[in-house]
């Protein structure tokens, strides 16, 4: 937590630190979420919803919760914003919580939002436990649209619902079923490493040649 | 093969001894770790953050309790609206108890019975629990089926809803032998949903074998023969159980005859009000003959 800024915070999560696509953390939720864009833009928001709930009560209550007994207080925290949520969704989104289904109640056993209350609310202040949860929470929703978005193109043919013309033509049903899950996270997730270990060379290879410029031995 | 079996069989010993165990705990608890596990400092901030959660909990569940109901209510009574052949009444107001999974309901226009709607509920589904909600028409065929609560797989079983599978049962006669393909039947299964498909077909099966059971449409009538008719199966068994329960039972379903009976029509209106004060005066004499009279005549009616 060397440069500590509101932007970096939250875009740690989006990106370096994704949830999915880097810490493979929630691997539940998106294997099983993930059938169409749709649900995982709900799941990711009601997941970031109680994540963001979490994590500022978690903060804000990190000076009272002994060591030993931190795991079962932020399980209970959890358990008791997803209630709330679901309910809430029941009595007053009736359809988003029909859509959403059975995907709410699981939201407790999604370790994004255990992982992100004792790794980092319960050392930081309520506000940046705020931000961090906002960049954990798109981080997921965002790897959640993803791999909906290629499970719904190739396995359904369309987008959010849209029909998309090529994909239609034969949509491959595997790509729906919990192998198209693992297949296309696979898939991501070693596209992602890539991309880091590109980065990352790049990286390497420009200081290297700063050091040759200043004259220093490669 | 031998050596190794005898490398293995000592093994346990040591692996794992319950005195030693027990001992090494005591100690380490008797080192202050033991202390500390007991102290109010870790004991009550737990039990206070789970008691104001749950108060948190009571809290909303009282708030949304209505209108999770109402909704739900709702979503039922939009439901019905749709499966059933038009109706100007609140068919909610009709139900009826077909069997455990079934319920039924009366779709009135004006007078008349215009349809019928059933919810019928099974635990075969991909996820358990599936119901559905569904329309007879007078001509006895399925008017529309749709799917009232689910748990199927997101993009798999869920499509259970959607028009290309839900519709294929318009318009089929109202019988329980609805099958997929697969099972020798005419239902296109959903692909890679076959079990949430076949859950369709047997919560419909299940809902119309409990309809045929109750006698069809006649036994869902909110009208006043339908409940005299009842009235008339319910009262020799009651009579034979306590008489103040007579009283009560024949009050009960009388009500909601005149209730409904006012919404229609003002004609039918003093037949079952009739009906209801002959059967609670005669409770002693012979009732069975009372009611039969207008229960033919509104049968004929219909």
């Amino acid at each position: 937590m060397a440069s500590r800024s509101v932007a970096a915070e939250f875009v740690k999560g989006v990106w370096k630190e994704n949830p999915v696509l880097r810490l493979l953390l929630g691997m539940c939720p998106v294997l099983a979420v993930t059938t169409s864009v749709e649900n995982g833009l709900g799941m990711g928001l009601a997941a970031t919803f109680v994540l963001i709930c979490s994590n500022v009560v978690v903060s804000l209550l990190r000076s009272i919760i002994p060591a030993r007994m931190r795991i079962p207080c932020f399980i209970v925290v959890i358990a008791a914003f997803v209630t709330i949520v679901d309910l809430v969704l029941q009595g007053f989104f009736f359809e988003l919580s029909k859509s959403l289904g059975v995907f709410v109640p699981l939201i407790v056993v999604n370790c994004i939002i255990l992982g992100r209350a004792e790794a980092f609310a319960y050392k930081n202040g309520p506000f940046y436990s705020m931000i961090d949860a906002m960049g954990m929470g798109v981080g997921f929703t965002l790897a959640l649209m993803t791999v909906g978005t290629v499970r719904e193109l190739l396995g359904n043919g369309t987008w959010l619902g849209f029909a998309v013309p090529p994909f239609t033509l034969h949509p491959w049903i595997i790509m729906i079923l919990p192998p198209g899950a693992f297949i296309t996270l696979g898939l991501l997730v070693a596209g992602m490493n890539w991309l880091t270990q590109q980065q990352e060379a790049k990286r390497r290879q420009a200081a290297r040649e700063a050091r040759l410029a200043k004259g220093g031995t490669a | 093969m031998p050596e190794q079996e005898k490398q293995q069989t000592p093994a346990p010993e040591p692996e794992f001894d319950f005195d030693v165990a027990q001992q090494e705990i005591g100690a380490a608890l008797a080192e202050g770790g033991g202390a500390q596990a007991i102290s109010p400092t870790i004991v009550i901030p737990p039990v206070v953050i789970a008691a104001v959660m749950g108060l948190l909990l009571a809290l909303v569940y009282g708030v949304t309790k209505e209108p999770i109901a109402e909704s739900k209510r709702l979503d039922k009574q939009q439901k019905l609206a749709q499966v059933m052949p038009g109706f100007d009444n609140d068919p909610l107001t009709t139900e009826v108890e077909l069997s455990d999974t079934v319920l039924g309901y009366a779709g009135m226009s004006g007078a008349d019975l215009s349809g019928i709607g059933m919810t019928s509920s099974v635990n075969t589904g991909y996820s358990g629990y599936f119901s559905i909600v569904f329309g007879i028409t007078k001509d006895n065929t399925i008017e529309r089926v749709r799917i009232l609560e689910s748990f199927e797989t997101p993009g798999l079983g869920s499509k259970a809803s959607e028009p290309f599978f839900i519709d294929q049962f318009e318009g089929r006669p109202a019988e329980p032998n609805f099958k997929v393909a697969k099972d020798n039947g005419d239902i296109d299964a959903i692909t890679g949903a076959t079990i949430t498909s076949r859950a369709v077909c047997d919560a419909l099966n299940a809902g119309l074998e409990a309809y045929q059971a109750a006698g069809g449409a006649a036994a869902l009538a909110p009208a006043a023969p339908e409940t005299t008719a009842e009235g008339k199966l319910v009262n020799p068994l009651l009579e034979k159980e306590a008489e103040p329960v007579t009283e009560a039972e024949t009050a009960a379903p009388a009500g909601t005859v005149v209730e409904t009976t006012d919404q229609s029509a003002g004609e039918t209106d003093a037949e079952p009000a009739d009906v209801t004060e002959d059967t609670e005066e005669s409770e002693d004499t012979a009732e069975t003959a009372e009611p039969e009279p207008p229960a033919g005549e509104e049968t004929d009616g219909q």
